[in-house]
């Protein structure tokens, strides 16, 4: 495998072609997940964005609303990856969820002080408290994090993706703590002076996915690059939906269905402005399963209805709920 | 590189209009650009460019829209300019016009990005008329505390006259709000506690449990209250800001700034429309005595230079109260401080029950250090 990455390592590029997508509803042999396909190319430049990022070694943030994709886009490249690249095993992929009380170096390594300090204890009765406490490499006390091991990955020629997840949750001070990882491509472990450089040529494939919570500071912009999710428009939409659900729906019904959402949509819009929270591609999708659920009959007789069905699934707040009604009136054929 | 002598720098024009306009953007954003150039993913088309430009250069949504109005500018500017110049019978769209004009390219240039020749049709480097950007906030503010003559007023240089008085800029404000964020220890006890196990080892001449401590947290509670309307109209610029710089560097959640009209009494508001009130109590039942911090904004009747003792008294009352439910509380006065004398924000100054700064960049770097 190791060869082939090495005849690869420069030609990496990801296309967003559908063909290298899973079929939907494909089942990941090992992490039993249930796999869709992600259509990169629904938001324009973003295939390009992508293949830059690689190539400059650049990490690539990805803004938009919650519920747009920028979370399954790195699984999307990793899966091409393992697709073209590596005879359909499993490209190196690793994410990193960020919480509010995680810090930059979590996401390297983690440090069993605790343990040591009993191994310290009992080397003198354990042979095997001893023989951890000796290793030079402090190797039983240190966990590798998501980017640590994208690290270590990259001494063994892999060029792991990485996906850095809602790094807007964490405190401020996270993506400053994470600059010179990025920019530099190594780390110091502070415990045992270790230092950690990616190879150069298999640095890992950095994506970073925020909603924009606060504002992330210049300095960590700058060694971004940056691309921005934009709401798709109704073609995209019955793209999208057609990926996930199959083509049982008939173009009429889909067509109404995605108006009615549209619809939903705009009015919050009107509402609350470009800004404000609105209805999402994941909730257009799980509204369109709960419908698919429903015999074929039953589902053209709810949509014809002024009443959205499953309403649950899109209105999620009692305010939503007082758009919708306050709007019922008006409610009937609204094509763009 | 090549000598840059007589080589039109590619698309350095735009880049410094977008400098202008108040981007970000250095040295290294542009050689980020020749390298990126290098990297053949993206052709040279003009929409392929913009694609590359923004996502090098543009990193936030609302860069992305001002990005497209200059750029869509700067190629209609030119190609109305290469119209002039080259009477080919083209009566097109911009950009259409754009790519049937483009010389026929060959792979070897289309690769090298040293060829300035070809860069430079969309953008040559000669300077053109300078595009109106929209003005910066800031200057609005500017005009609003002291009407001078003509100056550069996009930017806060110091001025020759040392007390010019300028009101605090952005950035001020969003280092401001960094140092009040403290950090407290808070939460799971996950941290081993280095010194302590020692101590504890020292005075137990063994080791029996290790001490953890929690990890440290910024921490902060910060309350804002922001006078609005009637003489405080020409700050709704500068309030907009503290409040939008507060909420970026995740000092202040959506529901702990209110706001009020001459000064703050039993009921506040939720909003600066005044649509939604809420009574004081509700407020101060949120909040917790030992952090919350709180920062008013108001003129305390120094812009109309008047002196009303009721207001006074209406006001001292009101700080005593706050004062009790919370840590610290500081007045921040747009008006400078020369003009506080003989009026209402004199008084309330004086009277010691919290500390009043004038809003230039001294003055809230004083008010963050009290607040801290």
């Amino acid at each position: 495998m190791a060869k082939t990455l090495e005849q690869n390592k420069s030609q990496l590029q990801f296309t967003g072609d559908i063909k290298y997508q899973p079929k939907a509803g494909e089942i990941d042999p090992k992490t039993r997940e249930t796999l869709y396909p992600y259509l990169a190319d629904v938001s324009e430049g973003l295939v390009e964005a992508v293949n830059l990022a690689i190539n400059l070694k650049r990490p690539l943030l990805l803004e938009g609303e919650p519920g747009c994709g920028k979370t399954q886009l790195a699984k999307a490249v990793a899966y091409e990856f393992s697709q073209r690249y590596n005879d359909k095993v499993k490209w190196p992929y690793a994410d990193w969820c960020v919480k509010s009380t995680e810090q930059a170096r979590d996401g390297l390594y983690m440090y069993d002080a605790v343990r040591r300090l009993y191994d310290a204890q009992l080397a003198a009765t354990d042979g095997e408290a001893k023989e951890r406490f000796n290793d030079s490499k402090h190797t039983d006390y240190i966990k590798w994090g998501a980017l640590g091991n994208a690290f270590k990955d990259s001494q063994n020629s892999q060029r792991t993706i990485v996906l850095i997840d809602e790094i807007d949750k964490a405190d401020i001070d996270f993506p400053n703590d994470l600059l010179l990882e990025l920019e530099e491509k190594r780390f110091v472990v502070r415990e045992t002076r270790e230092e950690v450089r990616a190879k150069e040529g298999f640095e890992p494939i950095i994506f970073i996915a925020s909603n924009a919570q606060i504002k992330l500071p210049d300095a960590f912009l700058r060694r971004c690059l940056y691309h921005y999710v934009e709401f798709p428009n109704k073609e995209n939409l019955r793209r999208i939906v057609q990926a996930r659900i199959g083509k049982e729906w008939s173009p009429k019904l889909t067509d109404k269905a995605l108006d009615k959402f549209l619809n939903v949509r705009n009015l919050m819009e009107e509402e609350r402005g470009e800004f404000g929270k609105k209805i999402s591609i994941s909730e257009l999708l799980d509204w369109f399963i709960a419908l698919d659920l429903l015999p074929k009959s039953k589902r053209e007789e709810l949509l014809g209805q002024k009443k959205i069905p499953y309403a649950s699934t899109l209105l999620k707040s009692r305010e939503d709920l007082q758009l919708i009604a306050g709007d019922s009136g008006g409610e009937d054929e609204d094509d763009d | 590189m090549k000598t840059t002598t007589e080589v039109n720098l590619p698309f350095y024009e735009l880049f410094s209009q977008l400098r202008r306009a108040g981007f970000p953007l250095g040295i290294c954003d542009y050689t980020l650009l020749m390298e990126a150039l290098d990297t053949d993913v993206y052709s040279l088309e003009p929409e392929s460019v913009k694609q590359l430009l923004k996502t090098l250069w543009v990193k936030s949504r609302s860069q992305k829209q001002q990005f497209e109005a200059i750029f869509d500018r700067a190629v209609s500017t030119h190609t109305q300019k290469f119209d002039a110049d080259d009477d080919s019978s083209q009566t097109k769209s911009d950009t259409s016009n754009l790519v049937t004009e483009s010389p026929p390219r060959t792979p070897e240039q289309d690769s090298i990005p040293g060829k300035p020749k070809e860069k430079s049709f969309f953008f040559p480097a000669t300077s053109q008329s300078p595009v109106t950007t929209s003005v910066p906030e800031n200057c609005e503010v500017v005009k609003a505390i002291k009407t001078y003559h003509q100056q550069d007023l996009t930017s806060f240089k110091p001025t020759v006259k040392p007390n010019d008085y300028l009101p605090v800029t952005e950035p001020q404000i969003v280092q401001g709000w960094y140092n009040l964020k403290r950090s407290i220890r808070m939460g799971t006890r996950l941290e081993l506690d280095v010194d302590a196990t020692i101590e504890q080892t020292k005075r137990q001449g063994k080791l029996v449990l290790p001490v953890m401590s929690p990890r440290r947290l910024k921490y902060n509670s910060l309350l804002l209250l922001i006078d609005q309307r009637g003489s405080m109209q020409p700050f709704h610029v500068l309030s907009r800001q503290l409040v939008a710089t507060a909420q970026q560097t995740g000092c202040l959640t959506s529901e702990s700034c209110y706001y009020f009209h001459n000064y703050p009494h039993d009921e506040l508001y939720c909003d600066p429309q005044f649509n939604t009130e809420i009574p004081l109590e509700q407020v101060l039942m949120g909040l917790s005595s030992q952090h919350t911090v709180v920062l008013i904004f108001s003129d305390a009747g120094a812009a109309r230079r008047d002196y009303t003792p009721r207001r006074i008294g209406e006001t001292k009352s009101f700080l005593e109260r706050l004062k009790r439910e919370v840590k610290t509380i500081v007045w921040l006065n747009p008006i400078p401080e020369s003009a506080w004398r003989d009026t209402t924000a004199g008084a309330i100054a004086k009277s010691k029950i919290i500390q009043m700064f004038p809003a230039n960049s001294k003055g809230f770097q004083r008010a963050i250090e009290v607040l801290q």
